[in-house]
């Protein structure tokens, strides 16, 4: 028997004089609708006529898959209802399968990548190319767990994909062959109105291609970010070619091959108006800082510069952001005297509005085993906020002063220490744990500590943390 | 600086009725501050240093009674900050006691408030409203949901069941 399609424009049988809630208009049950948790609306979906269409649009215009049979609920659906696929613009899709254990894909977290790098099985990624046909209005999508020769999904898909301005593509670890990265490469021109683009990989897939390819400028794209190993060889494109238009361009990662990396930057056209470096290889920015001549942001962790030079950019520069921290490995070259010279006198950065000096953030020393292997003393020694290498206390109230006078916005982890009474208490526990988990249990502390080791420590030695996390445990 | 007697502005009911009210309470009302302001175009120009009142003529006295109570509580609140208005911030943020206790009413009123407090532009209690809402439907089956609102139920059986199966893929964690 043929299925009759739900008619959602016919009129709400509701009555003459709508009770309360039916006077309210659509956006405000919309709102209502953002305060509910997913299950409840799913719920209400099927309450009356009047509230399906306005969950359909909140529900559909986001999706988030994360197993691969729900991936393929999911395609089913909107193959079998091409309007609810119309109503999809957000998609973040990572086909796992069910029999993969949690711990194997928890694995390092690259800033805006929840999960660390894990293959996608070839289900999931052929449900993902017989999904994207169905959501024509994609504006920005997210895959995580692609090797390499799953490009050919993408060249699939990439000419429906008309309205795709933002594209987030995390690869397992995968060797790509040269014939491969041309492969995706082409696929990824399609894309031509893509405004934001980031590539991000575990070791082993280089995902550039070289110079020697013909690129057709994207002249549309704003946002560029690689990571690890992403990072390009000697024969990586101009980016000055490659995105015309460019601002804001960050790189993350390591690299055996600094000078490539220098080179790479330095083919950023001009009009580059932010930039964030979280180099995991040694290398200065010195020869770099005449060509951003329009930069208005700068993001250092890691990489290191020479004080002289830095000072005579800031100088002259438009930037008004600028922003240290330090990498976990090595201490930044802002020290307190630095800071000053940005802040007053001759050389001072005359279009600074904001700085911020991040220094040993707590959730890397959690998320470290080896930082737990030696006891909690470690931990708490690591925890605590620094003073930035060769600051001190007094230098430090200067430089606030200083920026208090020319109206300069200062944060930091070192403007904590100013107010730290140095002891490992409580609020310290409570704060780490309440940002990285808000509804923590011991579960989530052993994969928080990354082992039990970590885990056991802390219990041995700190029952009240373990009492506070599971009196405010939720079942899992 | 000397201690003035604090500016007051009328409001005007949609029964016409009128309230006088301190400036500080009425200026919770996005509207209003505009208004008083001149920011916005009214109806009335100078309306701050007018005798005349500010026409309300979609809030009835009862409720905007309610919500100048909310206000009076609420005028010393610090103004939000830009920054603080992200969808993550309000989605976490409880319901003070006071406001719990305040918004216990019955529905009519309820819904009658939301829609007062988004006519005046008073984002916080337009929050506490909808988190209200919110947390009365939280949990419930359609049943319970149509039961708790009075909603006629305009799905036949083969409807609702076509939904459940179209949305069945988010059902799964």
């Amino acid at each position: 028997m043929a299925q009759r399609r739900l008619d959602v424009t016919q009129k709400a049988v509701q009555p003459q004089i709508p009770v309360p809630i039916m006077r309210l208009p659509d956006e405000l049950l919309s709102e209502i609708l953002t305060q509910v948790d997913s299950w409840t609306v799913l719920r209400l979906a099927r309450t009356c006529r009047r509230w399906l269409p306005i969950v359909r649009e909140q529900l559909y215009h986001t999706i988030s898959c994360d197993r691969v049979p729900k991936l393929r609920k999911l395609t089913e659906s909107v193959q079998k209802h091409p309007d609810l696929g119309a109503l999809v613009k957000t998609a973040d899709l990572r086909p796992l399968c069910d029999y993969f254990d949690e711990e194997d894909v928890s694995g390092s977290d690259t800033g805006s990548f929840r999960a660390g790098y894990y293959l996608a099985p070839d289900e999931g990624v052929d449900t993902i190319a017989a999904l994207l046909p169905f959501v024509p209005n994609l504006v920005q999508l997210k895959i995580a767990g692609f090797q390499a020769s799953h490009a050919r999904v993408l060249l699939q898909v990439a000419g429906q994909l008309a309205h795709l301005t933002r594209l987030d593509l995390e690869f397992a670890r995968h060797d790509c062959e040269p014939k491969t990265i041309r492969t995706w490469w082409y696929a990824l021109q399609r894309l031509r109105r893509l405004e934001r683009l980031a590539l991000c990989s575990g070791a082993g897939c280089d995902i550039l291609p070289t110079a020697s390819y013909q690129y057709e400028p994207w002249t549309e794209l704003r946002y560029f970010r690689v990571d690890s190993s992403c990072i390009p060889r000697e024969d990586a494109p101009s980016l000055s070619h490659f995105a015309p238009n460019l601002k804001h361009l960050e790189l993350y990662g390591a690299s055996d091959d600094p000078p490539s990396i220098l080179n790479f930057l330095e083919s950023a056209p001009s009009g580059l108006e932010i930039l964030r470096l979280c180099p995991e290889t040694e290398y200065t920015i010195d020869s770099l800082l005449p060509r951003l001549s329009a930069l208005k942001e700068l993001v250092l962790c890691g990489g290191s510069f020479t004080p002289g030079p830095l000072l005579q950019f800031l100088s002259t520069s438009p930037v008004e952001k600028l922003k240290f921290e330090t990498g976990y490995r090595k201490p930044v070259l802002a020290n307190d005297e630095f800071l000053l010279a940005v802040l007053e006198g001759d050389r001072r950065a005359q279009a600074l509005r904001y700085l911020a000096y991040l220094a040993y953030p707590i959730r890397d020393v959690l998320s470290r085993p080896e930082n737990l292997e030696a006891g909690l003393e470690n931990v708490r020694h690591a925890a605590m906020p620094k003073w930035p290498a060769g600051c001190t206390e007094a230098g430090l109230k200067r430089v606030l002063e200083a920026a208090n006078k020319v109206q300069v916005t200062v944060t930091g982890s070192a403007l904590a220490c100013l107010d730290w009474d140095r002891t490992w208490d409580d609020t310290l526990e409570r704060t780490a744990v309440d940002v990285l988990y808000p509804a923590s249990s011991e579960r989530t502390l052993v994969r928080l500590l990354g082992r039990e080791r970590g885990a056991h420590v802390l219990r041995e030695e700190r029952p009240g943390l373990v009492a506070l996390l599971n009196g405010t445990a939720e079942v899992e | 600086m000397a201690a003035a007697a604090p500016a007051k502005v009328k409001l005007s009911t949609s029964e016409g009725e009128e309230f006088e009210v301190e400036n500080d309470v009425a200026v919770r009302s996005v509207l209003i501050k505009n208004m008083l302001e001149g920011k916005s175009p009214s109806v009335l120009r100078h309306v701050g240093e007018s005798d005349q009142a500010i026409p309300l003529p979609n809030v009835s006295a009862n409720v905007l009674k309610k919500v100048l109570e909310w206000c009076e509580h609420h005028k010393k609140d610090p103004e939000p900050l830009a920054e603080d208005q992200d969808d993550t911030r309000r989605k976490t943020t409880e319901i003070s006691d006071w406001d719990a206790k305040f918004i216990q009413v019955d529905q009519e009123m309820l819904f009658e408030i939301i829609l007062a407090a988004n006519y005046l532009d008073i984002k916080p209690l337009l929050d506490v409203g909808c988190k209200t809402v919110a947390n009365m439907i939280k949990g419930k089956q359609p049943e319970e949901i149509r039961k708790l609102f009075n909603i006629v139920n305009d799905f036949t059986p083969e409807e609702e069941a076509q939904i459940k199966k179209e949305n069945e893929w988010a059902e799964d964690r």
